[in-house]
């Protein structure tokens, strides 16, 4: 049984085939990457897998459970996180309230009524080791909507990791990061894909060669190849669709 | 039995284009700009006030040509004074403002025309009863209907035959579609609002005879424009014209056979569509949607 | 010394400070023209503005047909007192509660699946339906003409307390408790866990959803939340006019509380609602006082405010940091 297997998702949005019969199936503590060009349908892949949008055929498994037709918000009991390629944080509250959201949602006190907020020590003692896990120290007070671009992108990240999660489905967690920052998130994927299943999509060649252990190409919503990093280097269907394209080799 | 079933669903068909002309200008606004335009309900009022005035001194044609005029160009200014300033605030704002402007508007009206109500009788050549051959009919509802069905045929072929036509069906769109197309998206927007107000205005003046003119006729009137939009689904222009005829047979219908509840069957409709199809019947795109 | 700290936070705190301004509203008022019935319908507004604001500033709901609930307010309470019973007090005002929180809960368990625009369309819908069922229903509504010659129960607590409501001043003191108690709970909530996730849920749906959150739950349970206070409000209502009207449903009522509740600063502040609608009704009862035509003044008063301060009062206070208040609202 592996440990994600995905057979045979479709999507169609009006005549569009988003994403076209994909079968995947991923390892646990596999680091594997997704690249292909705009359009492919890789978000789309995630959003299907994740329960935000339905498919029209095909079927997800979870460790041999089938999780295809489960809502977006069991996705965190059943350990499965994930970031987004847009910002996607909670913009009015601090790194240390965005964090203790999710640990909140995790430790299950969503329907507390009277108890203050404040109080909630065991929710509040378990921010620091999310802080400190991805590198935000010092930060704890700052409004997401105050804090660099790169900084929210790590908070994107810390959020999906206060459900504890065995899987990170990262969606381009280094686009629009400035060369520093992403030598700081390459770190920080790497520290993570030691514990964690992760699937990753990213446009940065730089960042997919240098943690993957393997990787698949999309392309117009199907699969074009797959396989180990130097294999898909030197695939010439893979070249092909990038034509002109994004090897930043 | 039977020509009294025809009678009751005739009204509803012409209540249905009643409807979908109130809803229509609505529709545009929302489409084009993005704002749930709650003067439409007093504009549509405004009409039928301007109507009563004019129409004693120059007569109902004069007036429903002049009526509608002045309140398109009403709502030109009001678009460029005031609405304008909203468009890329929370589509809240546009709401509040509108619905702030409907009251000071409502409170005008008031004021120049008083708080009592009128009536104005249909037009001479309009009143009495036509004869139909399978059945006698109310004269001032057919000419009613038929006026109707001219404005939206009218419309229709403005939208879709015209230039300025495409240009604003090309603005239901997208307004960057409108800006690529090397538009003045400005005057283009204070354009359809003041289309939009005609309609609402000549909607008033179609419907004054038989509704009575009232200050209380704007708020009204808002509700079948909101409630065939849902239901017909926005961005359609076929929707709106659907969902008319939907809604207004239901209700004569409802009238014949279960008066007390037709008042609130366009609500029920209303309710059954959004849950059923939130796009609504004919909807293509969502401005609505998140 | 702690203690004495505390005992101080709690002077200073918001929530004491409102409640002493609006104890001695009734004594204020009076200079600026208004009579002491104004100050009943405020402060029954205001209890209605901070359930509606729950929805509007905290989940990021906008509701517009929220007047429905402050109607099944009243009529629950007219129709106990008229069919059941005006011996128990606290009954009629009961009845308002639930028969509103039993229909709000019902309506949000309909329509939290959505959000946004969608949203506010189908409570518009809904709010008309209830509207037209309490003014076509005449054998339970009294359809036009309402349900009429309420009176105001006497509270009667075996051994402590006696009292008559009919006085006005006595009458509004009796609905400053019911504020202070509503305030008091609403508060909590939305400092609460649970009113966290209304808060995120207003930020950022998806996002939520993604933490595990259930957020269909979480909307519906704050309808209901809203819904029952809001029957409180129209309860009390029912008591202050001593009848229950359609008319109290109708779709533009709806539209003022949302204007009351923004333009006071609702979405950043928790207060912001009070101010609104203390603003919006004394302003109609002092321009109305000089001329028919306040709504002309209204409607220009309400086109500037929303022009030039969109964030509302409060929320323009709390932009110049003139009143730092300790946790007021996310």
């Amino acid at each position: 049984m592996e440990f994600i297997d995905v057979q045979n998702l479709a999507k169609s949005f009006g005549g569009l085939r988003a994403v076209d019969g994909i079968s995947l199936q991923v390892k646990q503590g596999e680091l594997v990457s997704i690249i292909g060009p705009n359009g492919a349908g890789k978000s789309t892949l995630f959003n299907l897998m994740t329960g935000y949008i339905r498919p029209d055929t095909g079927a997800v498994y979870f460790q041999g459970k089938e999780i295809t037709h489960l809502p977006v918000y069991k996705m965190a009991s059943l350990g499965i996180s994930r970031s987004f390629q847009l910002l996607n944080v909670f913009s009015e509250l601090t790194v240390f309230e965005n964090i203790r959201m999710g640990i909140q949602a995790h430790l299950g006190h969503g329907y507390q009524f009277f108890t203050r907020l404040d109080g909630l020590k065991e929710i509040r003692d378990r921010v620091p080791a999310i802080i400190e896990r991805v590198g935000l120290e010092g930060k704890e007070t700052a409004r997401a909507k105050d804090l660099s671009y790169g900084d929210n992108k790590i908070l994107d990240m810390a959020i999906a990791l206060t459900a504890d999660p065995t899987v990170l489905l990262l969606d381009e967690p280094t686009s629009g990061l400035a060369l520093k920052e992403t030598g700081r998130m390459i770190d920080l994927i790497r520290k993570l894909s030691e514990k964690l299943t992760i699937l990753l999509v990213e446009h940065d060649m730089n960042v997919v060669f240098s943690v993957s252990q393997r990787i698949v190409v999309m392309s117009q919503g199907r699969i074009i190849a797959e396989g180990k990093p130097e294999e898909i280097r030197r695939n010439e269907t893979v070249q092909e669709a990038y034509l002109g394209g994004e090897w930043k080799c | 039995m039977f020509s009294h079933f025809l009678n009751h669903l005739f009204n509803g068909v012409v209540l249905g284009l009643l409807f979908t002309v109130i809803a229509l200008g609505f529709s545009l606004v929302l489409g084009v700009m993005g704002v749930v335009n709650f003067a439409h309900g007093v504009l549509f009022a405004v009409g039928a006030y301007f109507a009563f005035s004019l129409a004693s001194v120059m007569g109902f044609w004069w007036a429903l040509i002049i009526s509608p005029i002045l309140v398109g160009l009403i709502g030109m200014l009001l678009e460029w004074s005031l609405i304008k300033r909203i468009y890329n605030l929370n589509p809240l704002f546009g709401l509040l403002l509108t619905f702030s402007i409907a009251m000071g508007i409502e409170g005008l009206i008031k004021l120049i025309w008083g708080p009592q109500g009128y009536s104005i009788p249909a037009p001479p050549f309009a009143s009495g009863f036509i004869n139909l051959g399978f059945m006698v009919y109310s004269k001032y509802r057919f000419v009613q209907g038929l006026l109707a069905l001219v404005l939206i045929a009218g419309l229709w072929l403005f939208l879709e035959k015209t230039t300025y036509g495409a240009v604003i069906k090309a603005g239901t769109i997208s307004s960057e579609m409108v800006m690529a197309l090397g538009k003045n998206l400005p005057r283009l927007r204070t354009l359809v609002f003041g289309i939009g107000s005609f309609l609402a205005g000549i909607a008033g003046v179609l419907t004054a005879p038989m509704w009575g003119i009232r200050p209380g006729i704007g708020a009204e009137a808002m509700m079948p424009a909101l409630v065939v939009v849902v239901v017909g689904g926005m961005g359609s222009f076929y929707g709106s014209v659907l969902a008319g005829q939907v809604i207004g047979i239901i209700t004569g219908l409802t009238v014949m056979f279960y008066p007390r509840l037709s008042d609130l069957m366009m609500y029920v409709v209303m309710l059954v569509v959004f849950l059923a199809r939130p796009r609504g019947l004919m909807g293509t795109k969502s401005i609505l949607e998140e | 010394m702690n203690g004495l700290r505390k005992v101080l936070s709690l002077i200073v705190h918001p929530l004491t400070v409102t409640l002493a301004l609006f104890a001695a509203f009734p004594l204020v008022l009076p200079l600026i023209g208004g009579h002491i019935s104004l100050a009943i319908e405020v402060l029954i507004m205001s209890i209605f503005a901070l359930a509606f604001n729950l929805l509007l500033g905290y989940t990021g709901l906008t509701s517009f047909g929220h007047a429905a609930y402050l109607g099944l307010g009243a009529y629950g309470f007219a129709l106990c007192e008229i069919h059941l019973t005006d011996r128990i007090w606290f009954a009629p005002l009961l009845s308002g509660i639930l028969l509103t929180g039993i229909i709000a809960f019902l309506v949000g368990y309909v329509i939290s699946r959505k959000r946004g625009v969608y949203y506010s369309l189908l409570t518009l819908a809904i709010g008309q339906l209830i509207y037209f069922i309490a003014f076509r229903w005449n054998e339970v509504t009294g359809g036009e003409t309402g349900l009429t010659g309420l009176v105001r129960p006497r509270i009667e607590i075996p051994g402590i307390l006696s009292l008559d409501l009919s006085n006005a001043f006595t009458f509004y003191y009796f609905v400053l408790v019911l504020f202070a108690l509503s305030a008091l709970i609403l508060w909590r909530i939305i400092h609460s866990p649970f009113g966290a996730v209304l808060q995120i849920i207003k930020q950022n749906e998806v996002r939520a959803r993604y933490l595990g959150y259930n957020t269909f739950w979480y909307k519906c349970i704050s309808f209901t939340i809203s819904g029952l206070f809001s029957g409180l409000a129209g309860a009390l209502y029912a008591m202050f006019t001593y009848c229950a009207f359609a008319d109290y449903l109708y779709w533009i009522n709806s539209g003022d509380v949302v204007m009351m509740t923004l333009i006071g600063g609702g979405l950043s502040s928790f207060f912001g609602p009070l101010a609104g609608s203390a603003f919006f009704l004394i302003a109609r009862n002092l321009i109305s006082s000089f001329t028919q035509h306040w709504m002309i003044f209204m409607g220009i008063i309400f086109v500037i405010c929303i022009l030039i301060f969109p964030e509302g009062f409060l929320g323009v206070l709390k932009k110049t940091r003139l009143f730092r208040f300790r946790g007021s609202g996310g």
